[in-house]
């Protein structure tokens, strides 16, 4: 099995300490607590749109928590 | 219109399904070719097909369904949807690199690997199937409102003649082809979906007058949770424990295995937990419908009466499809569900059948050479993926809907029990042994079925009473924390004693530079 595209054999080398110890995954702990604790969010103000806070935080949420897994994976 | 729409498109499914066992044609009388399509797939297939799979039939209706009945609440699933990605990127690169070093096909053949004990591997495998089978007769059930709406209606044993029709193709498809009729019938699927989902985007709103309009319908404890008091944690314990249980049990289910270990490397399953959440924006719509049903004022129209009353709340959003869109739009829509449905229905039956292969029948029955077994292995894979299917037909033909609905809310608590086995051990050598692991597990299922038991098989919260708070937690996550507490205190007793030889190596784990 040889990954062929570019980056992964760019970050190939370095791949042991990415997924073991690289610091930036704490980033992915962010969208737990942003997602999990509901006193973040259970508010109707401000809405957008007639949209009530509470619902478009967690639509927001879906693309920032694939940003920050994106941040993690260019490591 | 609508009937001709829809059995022209899923006629078309069935068609892919027979022909994708010549995509780049192999072997297959190989399980890692039947049952894993060779792990080769690239991050496109790969994402059609995981989106295929996780975002099921059920989630497409189940969702809705709830946010029709109890508004806030049901969006624990898109928050649960979006932080599993997360721990998808986390762990499970790890399970496909060694998986993929030593050839496992299923993730409880990892763990007899890891700990050498093949009790507690029997344990993870059949857990995996138990959770599956009523998952895989809620497929059949949401195939079966959709003909029902679609106008497929006969009496008696007839009612089931499209759905035993369509699930003998399924497991005819997925017999012959595998893997990869699964993979190409969810492209289809995604067009499907999302063109669906697209319109309706562009569509209900406006017909409502705007989400402000739709909210203003709602009533306003159905808008935010219920907030805690001093003496009860109400909703938002509920929120939490649901979102983390969920999150956690995802990926742990047979079929999400299979599609993860059917990749090309553990960097596509990187990328993919990058990718693969465009989905969860269609969860997200899709759940806001279920307020618009509610807005719409489906559940009283009597157009719909006869609907609501035999499938409940899931039929809120096939109402709301009916009641704005254009006819043979509606035939989309409708096949979209259905073949919704044949997606993770294959991969369910496929991974099972991996399982009940290596885990059960090659490690218990087969007593003849290894390789006698691997000659014989996909032919056995095959009869027990139609078996898998024939038995998910009974279910559903013999049994309420109520039950099968009960079995799959088990189904849940159970597989999180698998968690400490199969995606801790990938981290932690030294504080898991077989043995511990194995009465944590006994404890964890025990103790979640005990829980679900005591509240009559209804609901999946349970109100902990700890410090005199009344806390509502997930079943699921609860009896999971005791499982894994109960394994970590028992390491240093079972350390001295364990006999099990782990085979695989600290460097298994880790991406390996380009061979």
């Amino acid at each position: 099995m040889s990954p062929s595209n570019g980056p992964a054999s760019r970050t190939t080398a370095s791949s042991t300490t990415r997924s073991s110890s690289h610091r930036s995954m704490w980033l992915l702990i962010v969208p737990f607590i942003a997602m999990v604790i509901p006193s973040f969010f259970n508010f109707r103000d401000p809405a957008i749109d007639g949209v009530p806070f509470f619902y478009w935080y967690l639509l927001l949420w879906i693309p920032l928590t694939a940003f920050l897994t994106w941040i993690v994976y260019r490591r | 219109m609508v009937m001709a729409v829809f059995s022209s498109l899923f006629v078309i499914a069935i068609v892919i399904g027979f022909l994708a066992s010549s995509w780049k044609r192999s072997d297959l009388s190989k399980l890692n070719e039947w049952g894993l399509a060779g792990r080769r797939f690239g991050i496109v297939l790969s994402w059609f097909l995981m989106g295929g799979d996780l975002y099921t039939a059920y989630t497409f209706i189940a969702v809705p369904a709830l946010v029709f009945g109890v508004g806030a609440l049901g969006f624990f699933g898109v928050a649960y949807a979006t932080i599993a990605f997360p721990l998808l990127f986390l762990i499970f690169p790890r399970l496909w690199e060694v998986a993929h070093r030593h050839g496992y096909v299923t993730a409880s053949e990892y763990v007899r690997g890891r700990f050498g004990n093949r009790w507690l591997a029997l344990a993870v495998g059949v857990t995996g199937i138990l959770a599956t089978m009523p998952y895989i007769a809620l497929q059949l059930v949401g195939t079966q409102v959709v003909f029902g709406a679609v106008g497929f209606v006969g009496s008696g044993w007839l009612t089931y003649l499209p759905l035993i029709i369509s699930f003998v193709l399924l497991a005819g498809f997925s017999a012959m082809s595998g893997l990869r009729a699964s993979a190409f019938i969810a492209i289809l699927k995604g067009v499907l979906i999302f063109a669906t989902v697209i319109v309706a985007i562009i569509v209900i709103p406006g017909q409502l007058g705007g989400y402000g309009a739709i909210f203003a319908k709602i009533p306003p404890q159905n808008i935010l949770l219920a907030a805690p008091t001093a003496e009860n944690w109400g909703s938002f314990s509920s929120f939490s424990s649901l979102a983390l249980g969920s999150a956690f049990a995802l990926f742990l289910y047979p079929h999400a295995v299979t599609g993860l270990l059917s990749s090309a490397s553990g960097r596509v399953i990187e990328q993919n937990s990058i990718v693969q959440p465009v989905f969860n924006i269609l969860l997200w719509f899709l759940s806001i419908f279920g307020f618009a049903a509610v807005a719409a004022g489906v559940g009283t129209d009597p157009a719909f009466a006869d609907g609501f009353k035999q499938y409940g709340p899931s039929y809120a959003l096939l109402a709301l499809f009916v009641k704005y869109f254009p006819d043979w739009f509606v035939g989309v829509a409708f096949a979209a569900i259905a073949i919704g449905a044949l997606v993770p229905a294959s991969v369910m039956a496929i991974g099972s059948a991996n399982i009940i292969t290596r885990d059960i029948w090659g490690e218990f029955v087969h007593s003849g050479t290894a390789e006698a077994r691997e000659q014989k292995e996909a032919s056995i894979a095959k009869v027990f993926a139609l078996l898998m299917v024939a038995a998910a037909l009974i279910f559903v033909v013999a049994i309420p809907l109520q039950y099968v609905i009960q079995f799959q809310l088990l189904g849940g608590i159970w597989v999180i029990q698998t968690f400490p086995a199969v995606a801790m051990s990938l981290f932690v050598r030294r504080w898991l042994t077989g043995r511990g692991l194995l009465v944590g597990w006994l404890v964890g299922m025990i103790s979640g079925t005990w829980m679900v038991a005591s509240l009559g098989f209804t609901a999946s919260v349970y109100p902990l009473h700890i410090f005199g708070i009344t806390i509502p937690c997930y079943i699921a996550f609860a009896s999971f924390v005791l499982n894994l507490a109960v394994a970590v205190v028992l390491t240093p007793l079972f350390r001295a004693g364990e006999s099990g030889r782990d085979e695989t190596g600290i460097a298994d784990y880790a991406a390996q530079a380009a061979e």
